[in-house]
């Protein structure tokens, strides 16, 4: 399984929070991983400037090769402080 | 030390935290307060509250690395970050950074190290409810161009 979690505008948009999508070829990576999700959340585009992070980690590199058992969230550009 | 947490805080009790009054090497502090403040750029709303989220998990490890990054690069004693979540309302505090060391500019420094890198680095997303509309608050690409300075 690999565990999907969104936040801020884009949990708004979607109107979920997380969710388990089953590990196979379709979710190799992460560009596949979105892709996949576009089909049902079409919304996914009206959030500009997607970030994503794979283990509670940044990852810019969105070809990065997912596992099974990996969380990986989706949201906007960070803005705290 | 790094805290996320709903509830407001005391400047003056989290800076005697990381500078007790018996502590007599520290020559320096230097703390940074982030408020709530009301609309800059929209004049035709007043900001009543502000909603703040954050990712559990990893937004601590992002602030604990920022807070490491900073310990590598300036030779200071102790540091306290405090950020909040949750409903804040105008004029609240949103977040603390302290810093103490023999001299002020590794405090001064690593200070605003901290800070710039947490606008950029830890997930936090900030919501602006006006008493006419709410919206989540756009990056600003300043921040950005702050922290390119510090490489």
């Amino acid at each position: 399984m690999i565990k999907v979690l969104f936040f801020a505008k884009l949990r708004e948009e979607l109107r979920i929070n997380e969710l388990d999508i089953e590990y196979k070829a379709e979710v190799a990576s992460i560009r596949d991983l979105i892709s996949y999700l576009r089909q049902e959340y079409q919304q996914i585009d009206n959030v500009k400037n997607i970030k994503a992070a794979v283990n509670q980690e940044l990852v810019l590199d969105w070809d990065l090769s997912l596992n099974d058992g990996d969380e990986v969230a989706f949201f906007p550009p960070i803005t705290g402080g | 030390m790094v805290r996320i947490q709903e509830e407001g805080f005391d400047i003056q009790s989290e800076v005697k935290k990381i500078k007790p009054s018996d502590e007599s090497d520290i020559g320096a502090l230097v703390t940074f307060v982030g408020y709530v403040r009301d609309f800059k750029d929209n004049k035709s709303d007043t900001l009543s509250s502000m909603e703040i989220e954050f990712y559990p998990g990893m937004t601590e490890k992002a602030l604990i690395e920022i807070e490491e990054k900073a310990r590598r690069a300036w030779d200071v004693f102790d540091v306290n970050i405090i950020h909040r979540f949750g409903k804040l309302n105008l004029n609240d505090e949103i977040v603390l950074v302290a810093v103490t060391s023999a001299h002020r500019t590794e405090a001064f420094r690593a200070c605003e190290f901290i800070i710039d890198f947490l606008k950029t680095d830890a997930p936090f997303w900030k919501k602006e409810i006006g008493l006419k509309s709410e919206s989540w608050v756009d990056v600003n690409k300043k921040d950005y161009e702050k922290v390119n300075k510090w490489y």
